[in-house]
């Protein structure tokens, strides 16, 4: 789908939609079971930066780190989860994964 | 092909978390982005204590009678930390018992089975970190091998 001068793939949008939808969670205090409002939200935005600065990105790769990212907010600090997201992201680079 | 693809992204997915948590308990401080100040002492120290470990194992090892048990193993292994036996003459018996160093500052006396562990707090090198716990100035002494405390501990404690 163009939006202006952009292309954006299904992947893309929904992890838009996402975002919006923690942030609107985040601003009205809406409860989400388990799960860290504040932490979900800054990773999300990671992942949007990321995804965001890479031209040509393998989806499948991507999405199961940021499943996995997100799926360790459940139970580790979000300064140890964003430290495995960027050295994962580095690593991925490293090795022409993504 | 895609297979190996999937392989090699748990690989680095796998690493890259064991990587995260040797960063955490070493490099960085109570979960936050601050460096450990005085890192290169610590990790200098670490390895040191890991070789010294290492080294005091293989000793132990070589140190062993031919003709000891698995039974007598897993009491020593039972009793470390402290006497078992309720009998105060074992205490006496173990304290003239010549000593063992297992590190620095600890030592170990056996006697029948029986091991008493002792601790100098006064040769151990501690490093002093000052925490902000619900607006309380709070100083913990840690030995320098020692993982940074977890915040979360220190609000409990405190």
């Amino acid at each position: 789908m163009y939006l202006g001068p952009f292309y954006f793939d299904t992947k893309e949008i929904f992890l838009i939609l996402a975002t919006i939808l923690l942030g609107l969670a985040s601003f009205f205090g809406w409860p989400l079971w388990w799960f860290d409002r504040r932490a979900l939200l800054t990773l999300v935005i990671l992942l949007l930066i990321t995804k965001g600065l890479l031209p040509s990105i393998h989806n499948e790769a991507f999405f199961i780190l940021a499943i996995v990212a997100i799926f360790l907010t459940l139970y580790l600090p979000i300064f140890q989860v964003v430290l495995f997201y960027f050295i994962s992201f580095l690593v991925f680079r490293l090795l022409k994964v993504i | 092909m895609k297979i190996d693809l999937r392989i090699k992204t748990l690989l680095i997915i796998l690493i890259s978390y064991l990587t995260s948590i040797l960063l955490i308990q070493n490099v960085f401080l109570a979960n936050s982005p601050e460096i450990r100040p005085n890192l290169g002492v610590y990790l200098a120290s670490k390895v040191k204590n890991t070789f010294n470990r290492l080294g005091g194992n293989l000793a132990s090892l070589i140190k062993f009678p031919k003709n000891l048990s698995l039974n007598s193993i897993t009491n020593r292994g039972s009793s470390t930390g402290s006497t078992t036996s309720s009998n105060n003459t074992v205490v006496e018996k173990l304290k003239n018992q010549p000593s063992n160093v297992l590190t620095k500052g600890v030592y170990a006396k056996t006697e029948g089975g029986n091991t008493l562990i002792e601790i100098d707090t006064s040769q151990i090198d501690f490093v002093e970190y000052t925490f902000n716990v619900n607006g309380k100035e709070i100083k913990v002494k840690m030995p320098k091998d020692q993982p940074t405390p977890p915040a979360q501990v220190l609000e409990k404690l405190y």
